[in-house]
């Protein structure tokens, strides 16, 4: 088991929390094999938590090529969460374990149902929000990691399809760590375009999503 | 129940008490305030607080090593089994209305009979050219977040408290080389992490110094001395104390003293009835987690009394 036992009664007392099925589909590759290995080791535990809400349809990326160009996979492994029109809303290039454990459960939980604390303020102004892909960099040790993962998601869920969240170990993909040229976690990519570096709330999240200045901030 | 999950929210109902702040004060002033059978909710802006980024908490009576997100992690669970509901989120202002408050945050407002403000204290910054431009490309304010990005590099830490020789203790496991510049004479870390970085073989200590410019082009580079010195170095992270996060505080009426502290009695009271100030953004000469922790359960305390006054009355 590569997943410590902290983690994994964390992940057990986190998942009870989910009441409705959910359905994720997996990509693993031979190219990251440990980390593929780990993502559906992490996964087993998740789905045995839940008694079987969470149900997955894995995918070998190097044989699904043209079902990866379809969600615009590029690495593995990835989880990926698709709203009912098949498209990709929440991509963990990440395994969900230690920092990430209760924000994933949390997403889930308001996939399928749940509140969402920020929905009535993302529809009040999704006429203004201009469609985005967020790429959120983190890592297992960042204390601030696990709050804007919570609140990239749920904004995500909130926007119908407006947002898109990526959400992005950069231990797991130091390449894309060192594409941004990271120092320091978590940093925001939105479009490409703005970064944002250190810890954000979800008012200056808002904030940039409405495509406000480029600003860097920590 | 962490972070932004509705469960156990109810914007529509009066809490007997919020508390405000995510680290160890407020978690221990709503443990005590659910046992005290208080309906008690706690809004915080990030769940843990600043010692979620200390790497080692060794001075926890019952733990005898852990890290700072270890303990949170132990925290969460203790909230977990009284079913305390937490949010993310940042309170604006705060109004009495009768004989309640109304907190309003961008996205929701909530109800109180007490609050209890336990929103810690924010790192402070130096304040020098290079500092804000190079802030995610080379200077940071958060060692256990940011250090492994500097395996084999050479950083400097800014500062000489307890908290600077930790950060440069954690540094020294990935990076080739820790300089700690300090403007005194004699670092002032307890004597026990003192003395682990003076046997440290990476870490090199630069006394009676300030850094006066920090310079790159896409990354720092290297920092100037106020000798005028230019000193190549890959990273700065900077631990010159902090400030306590009295705003919300202050503009509600609460008064502070010179340095932004909320000024608090022996039972963390305040000078606004029904509102309780406790840990870092308090004015307690010594902080640290298991003082806050006090503060906050005789704030919880406090408050139930007050509450239990105010419940007679109407």
């Amino acid at each position: 088991m590569t997943i410590s036992n902290v983690y994994k009664r964390m992940i057990q007392v986190e998942a009870k929390k989910l009441t409705n099925s959910v359905n994720l589909k997996i990509f693993t590759t031979s190219t990251n094999l440990q980390e593929s290995v780990k993502m559906l080791e992490v996964m087993e535990i998740y789905k045995k938590a839940t008694n079987g809400l969470i149900k997955t349809e894995e995918y070998r990326f190097e044989t699904n090529s043209e079902l990866a160009k379809k969600y615009n996979i590029q690495q593995a492994p990835a989880i990926l969460l698709v709203n009912s029109e098949d498209d990709p809303i929440i991509r963990y290039l990440a395994v969900p374990s230690a920092a990430k454990i209760q924000p994933f459960v949390e997403t889930l939980k308001v996939f399928t149902g749940a509140p969402n604390y920020y929905e009535n303020a993302i529809k009040e102004k999704l006429d203004k929000i201009n469609p985005s892909v967020i790429k959120l960099l983190i890592t297992d040790y960042c204390a601030y990691c696990s709050t804007i993962i919570s609140i990239c998601s749920l904004f995500t869920l909130a926007s119908e399809g407006k947002l898109q969240t990526d959400i992005i170990d950069i231990m797991t993909f130091p390449e894309i760590g060192e594409q941004y040229e990271v120092t320091t976690v978590p940093t925001l990519v939105i479009n490409e375009d703005k970064i944002i570096v250190g810890n954000v709330n979800a008012e200056e999240l808002l904030y940039e999503i409405l495509n406000k200045s480029i600003r860097i901030k920590n | 129940m962490f972070n932004i999950d509705m469960e156990g929210i109810n914007a529509e109902k009066t809490y007997d008490l919020i508390v405000l702040g995510g680290g160890p004060t407020a978690i221990g002033c709503a443990i005590y305030a659910a046992r005290f059978a208080m309906d008690v909710l706690i809004i915080g802006k990030v769940f843990g607080g600043l010692i979620a980024t200390t790497h080692v908490v060794e001075n926890y009576p019952g733990i005898t090593s852990t890290s700072g997100q270890g303990l949170m992690e132990m925290f969460k669970d203790h909230l977990n089994s009284l079913s305390i509901p937490y949010i993310s989120d940042e309170i604006r202002s705060i109004e009495r209305i009768d004989d309640h408050f109304v907190l309003h945050s961008f996205f929701q407002k909530f109800k109180a009979k007490s609050v209890v403000i336990a929103t810690g204290s924010e790192r402070k910054k130096l304040g020098i050219p290079g500092e804000e431009e190079f802030s995610g490309r080379g200077v940071s304010y958060c060692a256990t977040c940011d250090g492994p990005f500097y395996k084999d590099k050479r950083v400097c830490v800014i500062g000489g408290s307890d908290s600077a020789a930790k950060e440069a203790l954690f540094l020294s496991q990935n990076v080739k080389k820790v300089f700690i510049v300090y403007r005194g004479e004699e670092i002032r870390a307890e004597p026990i992490n003192k003395k682990r970085v003076e046997d440290n073989e990476k870490i090199e200590i630069i006394y009676k110094t300030n850094i006066t410019e920090i310079k790159g082009d896409n990354n720092v580079k290297s920092v100037i001395f106020d000798n005028g010195k230019e000193f190549e170095i890959d990273g700065v992270f900077i631990e010159v104390g902090s400030n306590p996060n009295s705003g919300l505080a202050k503009r509600i009426g609460v008064k502070t003293n010179e340095k932004d502290e909320i000024i608090i009695n022996r039972k963390s009271e305040t000078n606004v009835a029904g509102i309780f100030a406790a840990g870092d953004v308090a004015d307690a000469p010594f902080k640290q987690a298991i003082t806050g922790v006090a503060e906050g359960v005789i704030a919880a305390y406090s408050a139930f009394d007050y509450v239990k006054e105010i419940n007679i009355e109407y």
